[in-house]
């Protein structure tokens, strides 16, 4: 109660000094943040990928023949024949990577080009889409090629205007007609892999689309969802083992396969350019810290001597705390309490300010925006509140603004507290 | 009994080139319950002689004995302790804290001090300021106070801790002539009525002649 009754004090009776003191941690931490959030913006665990930390994903072939080499996604069979039955997976589905792009329209309507996942039965398992109506797929139903969609609520809404069930309903995607058995939220699509406007079964999109173009390479994304507890590292040793099994077998043959650390996680894939590149993101993390720490000391320097100052004006009052009993001890943690709650009014209003920035300007900073999907919906898409304030980044606010008040008023309030509190009271100004 | 003694103390202030002493060989005895005056012309070492008493400051050579018990070489935390719960300070310029009202002001001694629920403190420090008639400015900032205001509650500071010593360092130098008569019927009346010991440092040879004894120093060192 006292800390905040000292802080309004100083507010009203050193504004410059400590509306500097505000502004410059704000500005420090709007810099930190705004590169923390553009960092983990791609990272971020949020409905329907909640589970980002412990989904992996089996992205790319890169296979050289005697003639030709090439690299895309997995055709099933050899999706199947690298993934199945790896120690430490949950679950595994194989689905489509891309969404693909289909004519969508109701019967008479006019067509409009829409994305069009095709997923398994597994996918809905890994994955936590809102269903607001119906139900995810079973194994039946994808297996038996039923044509059946799920789609969007917007999708839903803009084919067939507000209704108050969508189910039965009947959509033509590529001049077929499907049942909607479901609709689900819609899906912010920045989520790559889980935006789409429409998921069917993956046996029913084979007949629309080949998904399988060679024994090895097709549109498959085996997605991984690990055990609570397993290291991502378990599993591409066991990936590994095979890609080494692979060219041992087809050595006569000279085919060979490079492998490139698969499974990654999502950052992995983020930081990974194509399906011929091993990830890189470990680099970028070691520079990324460097910077945060040069953009934290510059600015906990300029705050150290302006807290030095501000205590300054106060080693009377130090003096006379210790005069009636306070020990140094107390003196320093009172300090650096004070300082603590200054700082983390500047870090409030540098977070809001990061938020603020990077809801506006996300576009010119994301760097996969457009990469990974061609898509005009990216380039208009923003990140939710969600997606840029999690607990993850609270957290790390809290941390950044400690470190910085240890940085700026530690050294002061060590020396503020050791002062001679004789020389303290008696070489200061009249204080009524 | 004595409450303070000091044996043979001596203060030296040292710089690179220049050493002042300002306490030579003190040897002083103060009786619990008495009202002591000390004097002597600016720089003659008396408020270096309360600080050495108040454990503000130490002594460069000597022993400080109060209450039977010799402060040499205690750790800082105890001292802040005993200081806490055995002495109780007013300054000249009051020194009140600017960020906080009358209520906490008074309460800073207790702050410090563990066991007593802020209930009991609030209570504590109300009756202290009621008998020192400022009951009626209690939320009040020190800016919002007039100087002998102002006194009055460093005088209730210095007692909300209930401590055996008061030390006061020329508590009525800011005062006028009213304000401080005012303020020295209430450190008489802490000392009869309540038995306080008090040490106050003075220039007022009418204010020192109303205590128990004048002590007198001249150049760092005792002279009566």
């Amino acid at each position: 109660m006292n800390y905040i009754r000292q802080i309004i004090f100083e507010m009203r009776h050193h504004p410059l000094m400590t509306w500097l003191s505000i502004i410059g941690t704000a500005i420090a931490i709007f810099l930190i943040m705004s590169d923390y959030m553009i960092a983990n913006i791609d990272n971020v665990s949020v409905s329907p990928e909640s589970r980002r930390s412990r989904i992996v994903y089996g992205y790319g072939v890169d296979i050289y023949y005697p003639e030709i080499n090439g690299s895309s996604c997995l055709s099933n069979q050899f999706a199947h024949e690298m993934y199945d039955n790896l120690d430490g997976a949950e679950l595994i589905s194989y689905s489509s990577y891309d969404a693909f792009e289909q004519n969508m329209t109701t019967k008479g309507g006019i067509p409009e080009i829409r994305k069009v996942k095709a997923v398994d039965e597994n996918y809905w398992e890994i994955y936590d889409y809102n269903f607001e109506e119906g139900k995810p797929m079973t194994k039946e139903e994808v297996e038996s090629g039923i044509r059946n969609v799920i789609l969007t609520r917007s999708t839903a809404e803009n084919f067939f205007s507000k209704q108050e069930s969508y189910l039965g309903r009947e959509i033509m995607i590529d001049g077929k007609s499907w049942t909607v058995s479901g609709i689900i939220s819609d899906i912010n699509p920045l989520l790559d892999i889980s935006h789409s406007d429409a998921f069917i079964s993956h046996v029913a999109a084979g007949k629309l689309n080949e998904m399988t173009w060679s024994p090895y390479m097709g549109t498959y994304l085996p997605i991984i969802l690990m055990k609570e507890g397993v290291d991502i590292s378990h599993l591409k040793n066991q990936i590994k083992n095979r890609y080494d099994a692979f060219n041992a077998k087809h050595k006569s043959e000279d085919i060979r396969l490079v492998y490139h650390e698969q499974p990654w996680s999502i950052r992995e894939r983020h930081a990974t350019a194509g399906t011929n590149k091993s990830p890189e993101s470990g680099g970028k993390d070691k520079m990324r810290l460097i910077g945060y720490a040069i953009l934290l000391l510059v600015p906990a320097i300029n705050l150290s001597s302006m807290t030095r100052s501000r205590m300054r004006q106060r080693v009377s009052e130090i003096g006379l705390r210790r005069a009636f009993g306070c020990t140094r001890g107390r003196i320093v943690a009172d300090l650096l309490t004070e300082n603590f709650i200054l700082t983390l009014i500047g870090g409030a209003i540098g977070l809001t300010l990061s938020i603020i920035f990077i809801t506006c300007f996300s576009n010119y900073f994301i760097s996969y925006v457009g990469m990974w999907l061609n898509s005009i919906e990216l380039t208009k898409a923003r990140p939710s509140f969600m997606m840029l304030f999690s607990w993850r980044a609270f957290a790390a606010i809290v941390v950044f603004c400690l470190l910085l008040n240890i940085f700026s008023a530690g050294i002061p309030a060590l020396k503020a507290a050791f002062t001679n509190p004789a020389e303290a009271i008696n070489g200061l100004n009249n204080h009524k | 009994m004595a409450i303070i003694e000091l044996e043979g103390i001596e203060k030296v202030y040292r710089t690179a080139d220049i050493e002042t002493v300002a306490l030579e060989n003190v040897n002083l005895s103060i009786e619990k319950g008495e009202f002591v005056s000390i004097m002597g012309p600016s720089g003659c070492g008396k408020s270096t002689l309360l600080n050495i008493i108040g454990l503000l400051d130490k002594p460069t050579k000597g022993r400080v004995i109060i209450s039977g018990k010799d402060m040499t070489g205690l750790s800082d935390k105890t001292l802040s302790k005993f200081r806490n719960e055995n002495l109780g300070f007013i300054f000249q310029s009051f020194h009140l804290i600017p960020s906080l009202d009358v209520m906490q002001n008074v309460a800073l001694p207790l702050t410090y001090r563990s066991g007593e629920s802020g209930s009991d403190r609030r209570r504590r420090v109300k009756d202290v300021l009621e008998r020192l008639g400022l009951g009626n400015r209690l939320h009040h900032l020190p800016s919002q106070l007039s100087g002998g205001q102002c006194q009055r509650v460093a005088i209730a500071r210095a007692i909300a801790g209930n401590p055996e010593i008061i030390l006061a360092d020329e508590p009525t130098g800011n005062l006028d002539s009213h304000m401080g008569a005012e303020v020295m019927d209430l450190l008489h009346k802490l000392n009869r009525e309540e038995g306080r010991t008090i040490v106050m440092v003075t220039h007022n040879e009418e204010q020192s002649r109303s205590t128990d004894r004048i002590i007198r120093f001249y150049d760092g060192r005792r002279i009566q």
